[in-house]
């Protein structure tokens, strides 16, 4: 069972991570982090999590909704996520299964278990668990019992469904184009 | 406001608690996966508070108000899901009880379904040109039969008729022949609405 001191931690490592991250970006800190939607949906899946995992389930749904409300970002109270925790843009992020720690996520990312294979490999029947420092991109999608290793970095619009090794790099399948005008 | 509903096409008010009911069961059954236990009935009732069984309740009550005729308050009911849960199922479409949508964001549906259908996120299921709320189901709607799994990203479009106990996985694009030269404005569309 998760302790609040482990949830402040967590919840440090995530403010650490979007503070250096924006500092990157625009140059200088970010004054209110309360308002940025990055740390409100890292920050209600903490609290969410912590009280699910306490018995208080309704309270756990309750801020798993409020995070669905504000920042369109779908991750359930049962979901395990490493503290560190990066979501730059978190619209449309729906993350299940378990996570360690500095992993970075972009938008329109899925994560979670496919509705065939049901075997629980540490996460959850049918859920994947992803490593340390795992880096997943814009509209890709993991989908079902996998293990991505440590490092891994996945590229923007991959599907995933087999295994990653620690620190592999995943790019997409190039689909083919209709070019010309008198295409079909 | 249309009020041309038959007394044919409306839906009882008991068909929508009974639909409600078996969406319940369908995300009990799921819950018990990682539960391994059965659950009683005041757990059931809490499951009303999930944003999965809040969607289809949502809808439910807007294709209620909807096949009565009460069209503008079926639309404003279908916002106020596009809003809550951010997916868009229109108040026309026909889906049978059992309706499961673990994860909400992203789910277009403007067709017709049977028992038991279930949408993953980001699904849409939509006629070549999708039509605003206050309208009926266009007859180019995909019809899916009962038992049809919407895989997480997958897009359905135009006239076809997807039989009972289909799997579509995930990313897969299925796509009518007539419905090939619309079916870029047509997913523009559902971003825009």
């Amino acid at each position: 069972m998760i302790t609040w001191s482990e949830t402040q931690t967590r919840l440090r490592a995530d403010r650490q991570r979007l503070v250096e991250h924006l500092a990157a970006e625009q140059g200088e800190p970010q004054r209110f982090l309360a308002l940025h939607p990055s740390y409100q949906a890292v920050f209600f899946h903490r609290l969410s999590f912590y009280f699910f995992d306490h018995g208080h389930r309704l309270v756990g749904r309750f801020f798993w909704h409020i995070n669905l409300l504000l920042t369109g970002c779908d991750i359930p109270p049962r979901c395990d996520l490493g503290g560190g925790l990066l979501l730059p843009v978190p619209l449309a992020v729906t993350l299940v299964g378990r996570f360690g720690r500095n992993c970075t996520v972009h938008a329109h990312v899925g994560v979670g278990g496919g509705s065939r294979r049901r075997d629980d490999i540490g996460a959850g029947p049918g859920l994947p668990v992803i490593g340390d420092g795992v880096e997943i991109g814009l509209n890709s999608l993991v989908v079902g019992p996998v293990r991505i290793g440590d490092g891994a970095h996945i590229g923007p619009g991959c599907l995933v469904t087999r295994d990653v090794p620690a620190g592999a790099e995943v790019v997409p399948v190039p689909r083919p184009t209709s070019g010309g005008s008198d295409g079909p | 406001m249309a009020r041309e509903a038959t007394a044919a096409s409306r839906t009882r008010l008991r068909d929508v608690c009974l639909g409600v009911n078996r969406d319940i069961e369908r995300l009990v059954e799921y819950a018990a996966d990682f539960s391994g236990r059965r659950l009683g009935p005041l757990r059931r009732l809490s499951f009303l508070l999930m944003p999965p069984i809040q969607c289809a309740l949502l809808y439910r009550l807007s294709h209620w108000l909807h096949s009565h005729g009460r069209r503008g308050l079926a639309c404003q009911l279908a916002r106020v899901n596009y809003v809550l849960h951010k997916s868009a199922i229109s108040p026309a479409a026909r889906i049978g009880p059992g309706l499961y949508v673990p994860h909400t964001v992203g789910v277009v549906f403007q067709a017709h379904a049977g028992d038991n259908l279930t949408l993953y996120a980001w699904s849409k299921v939509v006629p070549p040109v999708i039509r605003h709320w206050d309208g009926e189901v266009p007859g180019d709607a995909p019809r899916l039969g009962s038992g049809v799994t919407v895989g997480v990203g997958t897009v359905v479009v135009g006239p076809i008729t997807v039989p009972d106990g289909t799997h579509l996985r995930a990313c897969s694009v299925l796509m009518a022949p007539a419905a090939t030269n619309t079916a870029g404005a047509s997913l523009h569309a559902a971003e825009d609405a």
